[in-house]
């Protein structure tokens, strides 16, 4: 059944290196229950260092292997920084909102 | 100019990077402002070398001391890291991030967000990680990276 749901992770304050390795297991938690379709919101991030930035890209990377995808949502101004940095802007679906990132996985799902 | 000492651990280095950030308020009203993106980048290239301390000069963690000073000049800001760990093994930085999930981006933004990069030892053999960043306009903003 939770294959078939789109998931919506939450993380709030700084991913950092002390932090990410919680949205870590929050991601691989998801996957272990069968999720395939993740949001990642992001609203209340107002930084990303190069740990959160991996946990993501891993994230990412895990949840392909399944089928399914990763988007983000609501990434803040100051913490795109680093997605720009990087150009790992490229490797992620980033939508302004959780609801769009939501209906744009939805859409996706319902594709098949 | 100033200094700041904090325990190699990483809990502290949000201390670090909010001094950093607080250099804003330092160059407020004068003739050349950073642009505030630019301090916030400054602040993710310090917060990134010195997690690079922890992890691999402080192997994890050390109640030894990270040391920053900050020379904010007219034109440029110099900050230094400095610590007495094992000697960074990843110098010099790769160019390109390899996205692969498992870290390696740190060093890569270090080198994008600031105009000069060097890593040496002092007279006391500690480690320096020395970084420059020239305000917009200034003479010699765009040459990077002298050689360690």
């Amino acid at each position: 059944m939770n294959e078939s749901a789109i998931f919506t992770v939450t993380h709030e304050g700084e991913l950092n290196a002390v932090s990410s390795p919680q949205l870590k297991e929050r991601i691989q938690g998801a996957l272990a229950d069968g999720h395939r379709w993740l949001v990642i919101d992001l609203a209340r991030v107002p930084f990303i260092d190069s740990s959160g930035l991996s946990v993501l890209v891993g994230g990412l990377k895990a949840i392909k292997l399944t089928g399914g995808d990763m988007a983000l949502a609501a990434l803040q101004d100051q913490a795109a920084t680093i997605f720009s940095i990087t150009s790992a802007h490229r490797l992620f679906e980033i939508h302004p909102t959780v609801a769009a990132a939501e209906a744009s996985l939805q859409a996706r799902l319902a594709e098949g | 100019m100033l200094t700041l000492s904090a325990p190699g651990h990483l809990r502290y280095l949000g201390i670090l990077r909010a001094a950093v950030v607080a250099l804003d308020g330092v160059y407020a009203g004068g003739d050349r402002k950073p642009a505030p993106s630019a301090v916030y980048a400054w602040g993710l290239a310090v917060y990134e070398a010195a997690t690079n301390i922890v992890r691999h000069a402080y192997e994890g963690g050390s109640d030894e001391l990270i040391t920053m000073t900050i020379e904010p000049a007219a034109d440029r800001v110099i900050i230094r890291l400095i610590d007495r760990g094992r000697r960074n093994p990843h110098w010099p930085p790769p160019d390109e991030p390899a996205h692969s999930g498992e870290g390696g981006y740190g060093l890569h933004i270090i080198r994008q967000v600031m105009d000069e990069v060097s890593y040496g030892h002092d007279c006391q053999d500690a480690n320096v990680l020395t970084m420059v960043a020239y305000l917009e306009g200034a003479p010699n903003r765009g040459i990077h990276e002298c050689s360690p």
